[in-house]
């Protein structure tokens, strides 16, 4: 092995370690200020570190769920698959994998969310877990058929390869669709209906604390990470790094308008809302062919 | 999907007292509801009686936290009809105060905590925030900001100063405003209406079937508002309208109780201007053999009732009946064939008060009567009108 | 738009709550905070203690010595001995009753301790 394959393997794990703090501390402005729009002061933008020490320093619970081996792998096995979604997205990594590829860990990560409540020994669970395979069913099929459409229409083979810059003028429904396919994989209102805290308590994480809940709320912030860069690369495909940052910031600010300013929908509610962005989506693939410009 | 049980159970961050609501799900439609209470019992009557009767006026002020001015008031209507003494104006003007203001603040709080059952974080936070305004006017007046003990019998504790008076004009203008934004921002919203709108419907038939008291019932048409029917304190001098609408849903009942406060405040205003120069009376030690009223307040949540038996200067029974306890019933009716995102709205929107409104009933060798007034005076009653 | 334009306005305006145990409040002129008194003012009545709800008061006794028409008598008196502030409900019915008025009220409201024993008050 040569010289080049040593520093390639360098490069990969320190941009993989550096990905950690930028999402806890991307989480801690978020929340500093959703706090100032609320007119409040707010957690200090570190909060997000005190927080995840503090859980990695319990002893384990005395919940029943501990009996079942399910219930102690699942957390990391969901951490290791979000977690894993980065190397597709980093540019310094020259990842030459298919596109089917990154879908798939997409859906394989929410997939290991869902079975994170059905392992749990609660109801409440249960419940956060049917509530969000009802929803998969629309929101999983769209995000295929957007990254299909790109793909498709950029004409290669993996992400990494995608060159064609400002792809929101040109796949318009497309780049809409994937907007609000963000929002409810970040769970930001109004399309949270699975993080429901008055209806159905913890949801999905009810059971979970000590070092698993550490492991959840580290893979929710490095997802919220994840899909801002994937819509950057999608939508915009910035070359210099001043653009990037102002992209960044400007995706950033739109998503806290949007937790800011509404209310939470119903699940039949929010199934209806994705039906109708699936067929949009539909309709965006389909137009690559007829009426392209 | 199959058909499992969900306990809204004692600890849950919807209901913000202990109670328990079973729910038989199917799949996410609720088959029928069950309604366990008990958790938040105090003895509150027990504890009344055999106190001297300045004693229990300050005990039945904190029976609850958020309504604690209705119960004070009550109590001392009811020791004020047996000594048929009739209090000068100006104290019926303080009285009357405290007690709209007390309405504001705790549709303020209801507000708040209905928009955060359906996830509207910011119009919780905003409206907490301006509730502080109406809490710093408490602590000013009163002298506390949750429990005001400013009611004696036959008089008040404190008088109004000129500087408190414009102190309270100036934050009455304040509120004005932020309410005419906040019902224009309700107005607007398309996701309140689609959660509110068509959810917890009581026609107008049902709501007189169940009893129905306070704004809940206002909403489905039924006016029996105690500030109209049977006016106490200073309401027969002041000039206000009741405000009734006929749908009977939870988008109704949030419209009501904001054009509620919206009337206290124009109330707050008449009573500053037309505030009599008086002296108000010293408090005295009161001193009564034996007596017995009732007497009814509007509370926030509704028509509150105190039935009062004086023996030998001490309490003898008082029987509380706070509005929570008409309104409670019909929660397993309206929860039938709802999804499970609908249980925090519907409840919510009834306004419950679980602490005030726990009771013991005994079932002595399980008889059961309907009688009449007369009839039980006559038969329970040792004091003969 | 109306809430949009709330929530861009208080993005850039100070916040309305304050840090609380850093920053110092006031209360009110009327404000019932801790009960205190004054052991020498006090005739010893007992007032105080038949009128509080919560029983929380509690009386000694002393010996006092008066003089009537030139013989020394001797009587005794029950004063204020100490008050336990976690049982005090605030009513404020021993200080209206109070007829010397030795009994009234503080502005203090931070009365939180870990020691049940450091709440009675003697002073």
């Amino acid at each position: 092995m040569n010289i080049h394959f040593y520093t390639n393997i360098v490069t990969i794990i320190i941009s993989m370690l550096m990905m950690l703090p930028v999402a806890l501390l991307l989480d801690g402005i978020f929340r500093k200020l959703l706090a100032k729009a609320h007119n409040r002061v707010g957690p200090s933008i570190f909060q997000p570190f005190y927080d995840l020490f503090k859980l990695f320093e319990k002893k384990r619970s005395d919940s029943a769920g501990y009996k079942s081996l399910f219930f102690r792998v699942v957390p990391v096995l969901y951490f290791l698959s979000t977690y894993s979604l980065f190397l597709f997205i980093l540019g310094v990594i020259q990842f030459q994998f298919d596109f089917i590829l990154l879908i798939y860990m997409i859906v394989l990560s929410s997939a290991l969310y869902i079975l994170l409540g059905l392992v749990s020994n609660s109801p409440f669970g249960v419940f956060g877990s049917m509530r969000d395979m009802l929803l998969m069913i629309c929101y999983e099929v769209a995000l295929t058929v957007c990254i299909f459409s790109f793909i498709v229409y950029s004409d290669v083979l993996s992400l990494s390869q995608v060159n064609q810059s400002w792809l929101l003028f040109k796949l318009p429904l497309v780049s809409i669709c994937m907007v609000v396919i963000t929002l409810v994989e970040t769970r930001i209102t109004p399309f949270d209906t699975t993080d429901a805290e008055p209806e159905i308590m913890g949801s999905v994480e009810t059971e979970f604390s000590g070092r698993s809940l550490g492991l959840l709320e580290l893979s929710r912030q490095l997802r919220f990470l994840f899909f801002i860069l994937l819509l950057i690369r999608f939508l915009f495909n910035p070359v210099s790094a001043v653009s990037f940052i102002i992209l960044f910031i400007l995706m950033f600010f739109i998503l806290l308008l949007s937790e800011a300013t509404s209310a939470r929908f119903r699940t039949d509610q929010t199934f209806n809302w994705l039906i109708i962005v699936l067929m949009l989506s539909v309709m965006g693939f389909i137009r690559i062919h007829f009426l392209v410009w | 999907m199959h058909d499992f049980s969900l306990p809204i159970g004692p600890v849950n961050p919807s209901i913000k007292e202990p109670a328990c609501i079973q729910l038989n799900l199917d799949g996410n439609m609720i088959k029928n509801a069950k309604l366990n209470l008990g958790y938040a019992h105090k003895g509150v009557e027990h504890l009344l009686e055999g106190k001297k009767i300045e004693q229990a006026l300050y005990i039945a002020q904190r029976i609850c936290g958020i309504c604690s001015f209705c119960h004070s008031n009550g109590f001392n209507q009811s020791i004020e009809k047996i000594l048929d003494y009739d209090a000068p104006k100006r104290v019926k003007y303080i009285r009357t105060l405290v007690t709209e203001l007390e309405r504001i603040q705790s549709h303020m709080l209801w507000m708040g905590f209905m928009f955060h059952e359906f996830g509207f974080e910011t119009m919780f936070q905003y409206l907490l925030r301006d509730r502080e305004h109406v809490l710093q006017l408490f602590e000013r007046v009163t002298g506390g900001r949750v429990h005001h003990a400013i009611n004696k019998p036959k008089t008040v504790r404190y008088d109004l100063k000129k500087q408190d008076i414009t102190f309270i004009l100036e934050k009455m203008d304040l509120l004005e405003k932020q309410f005419k934004k906040y019902f224009g921002i309700i107005k607007k919203d398309g996701v309140t209406k689609e959660r509110l709108v068509d959810v917890g419907l009581i026609s107008k038939k049902r709501a007189k079937r169940f009893c129905l008291v306070g704004p809940t019932a206002r909403a489905s048409g039924i006016n029996n508002d105690i500030r109209d029917k049977h006016p106490y304190d200073a309401y027969p001098y002041l000039d206000f309208e009741v405000i009734m609408r006929k749908k009977g849903d939870a988008y109704t009942r949030l419209i009501v109780r904001l054009l509620e406060v919206l009337e206290s405040i124009k109330i707050i205003r008449q009573l500053m201007k037309g505030l009599p120069e008086q002296k108000i009376p010293e408090a005295k030690l009161i001193f009564i053999e034996k007596g017995m009223s009732t007497s009814q307040v509007e509370a926030p949540r509704g028509e509150n009732f105190y039935f009062t038996t004086i023996k030998n200067n001490k309490v003898d029974r008082a029987k509380i009946r706070t509005p929570t306890f008409a309104v409670i019933n019909i929660l397993p009716t309206l929860l039938e064939n709802r999804p499970v995102g609908d249980v925090p709205v519907i409840l919510h929107s009834l306004d419950p008060c679980f602490s005030c409104m726990e009771r013991v009933i005994i079932v002595k060798d399980k008889k059961r009567e309907v009688i009449d007034e007369h009839t039980f005076l006559h038969k329970y009653c040792d004091h003969h009108h | 738009m109306g809430i949009k334009k709330e929530v861009l306005k208080n993005l850039l305006k100070r916040p309305s709550t304050s840090k609380y145990p850093g920053k110092e409040i006031d209360p009110e002129d009327r404000f019932r905070g801790k009960i205190t008194f004054d052991k020498k003012e006090c005739i010893g009545c007992g007032l105080c203690r038949a009128f509080c709800p919560a029983e929380c008061i509690t009386l000694t006794w002393r010996k006092k010595k008066f003089v009537v028409r030139g013989v020394e008598h001797q009587k005794i008196i029950h004063p204020i001995h100490k008050i336990d502030i976690g049982k005090c409900i605030r009513c404020g019915l021993c200080v209206d009753v109070c007829p010397v008025d030795c009994i009234w009220f503080t502005s203090k409201f931070e009365l939180a301790d870990k020691d049940k024993k450091k709440l009675i008050s003697k002073m």
